[in-house]
């Protein structure tokens, strides 16, 4: 049975925002997981890439558990698929989860397509494939965290 | 932006002195659904557009109308 009890639209757009920092977080990890593979020498920004997943590493999974107390203030559909009842919150999920969906069927595509290329190893490289996927999948992630954040942020001061 | 709907939105709340906040309360929704709907950033639904005109008990085509 869903919960009905205490859903506001406020609990909604704070486990939108919340879900949205989740995103840009993991963007960050993954991003730097990548680009760590192509400095495998002890340098300095090897030794900041490392240092930039660890604190994201660790952001994401402080921010994941707070997300998990909304569990008992969403309903269980809103909780794990991201639909609400209040309109504008349910517009710039499904906005920014359309979106992402374009970004990953689109790179998604590229990869699969030409990812065994001699002509795409040869342009992606020093990256390999696997680096090229946790790219895009960053490139995924932050767009679906941007998109949240910068629109709940938009007539902040509209009153 | 709706470049085809106008709202009154904004008239209606200072006539009866009320926030966006007080009028997302009131029917149910939140003040930012109210704010993207007000600067014509949002599309409401048919259902919010006649609780909004229901809540200031005018019709709801005093409170929408196509440019």
């Amino acid at each position: 049975m869903e919960n009905t009890v205490l859903i506001t639209p406020e609990t909604e757009q704070q486990y939108l925002t919340y879900t949205g920092k989740i995103s840009v977080v993991f963007a960050v990890f993954l991003l730097a997981t990548a680009l760590s593979s192509l400095d495998t020498e002890e340098t300095v920004v090897s030794w900041g890439l490392g240092l930039i997943t660890l604190i994201s590493a660790v952001s994401a999974f402080v921010i994941s558990l707070k997300s998990m107390k909304f569990s008992k203030h969403t309903t269980r559909l809103g909780f794990w698929t991201l639909k609400f009842n209040d309109e504008y919150v349910d517009y710039v999920s499904a906005l920014s989860l359309r979106t992402t969906c374009h970004v990953m069927l689109f790179g998604g595509l590229v990869l699969a397509y030409f990812g065994d290329d001699k002509w795409f190893i040869q342009l992606i490289a020093p990256l390999s494939l696997s680096s090229m996927i946790q790219i895009l999948l960053s490139i995924a992630l932050l767009t679906h965290g941007l998109l949240i954040m910068t629109k709940m942020r938009e007539d902040e001061a509209d009153e | 932006m709706n470049e085809e709907l106008d709202n009154h939105i904004h008239k209606l709340r200072l006539q009866h002195k009320i926030s966006q906040q007080e009028l997302a309360d009131a029917i149910g929704v939140s003040r930012k659904t109210i704010s993207t709907v007000e600067t014509g950033r949002f599309t409401p639904s048919v259902v919010i557009a006649l609780k909004i005109a229901a809540h200031f008990n005018i019709p709801v085509e005093q409170v929408f109308a196509l440019k």
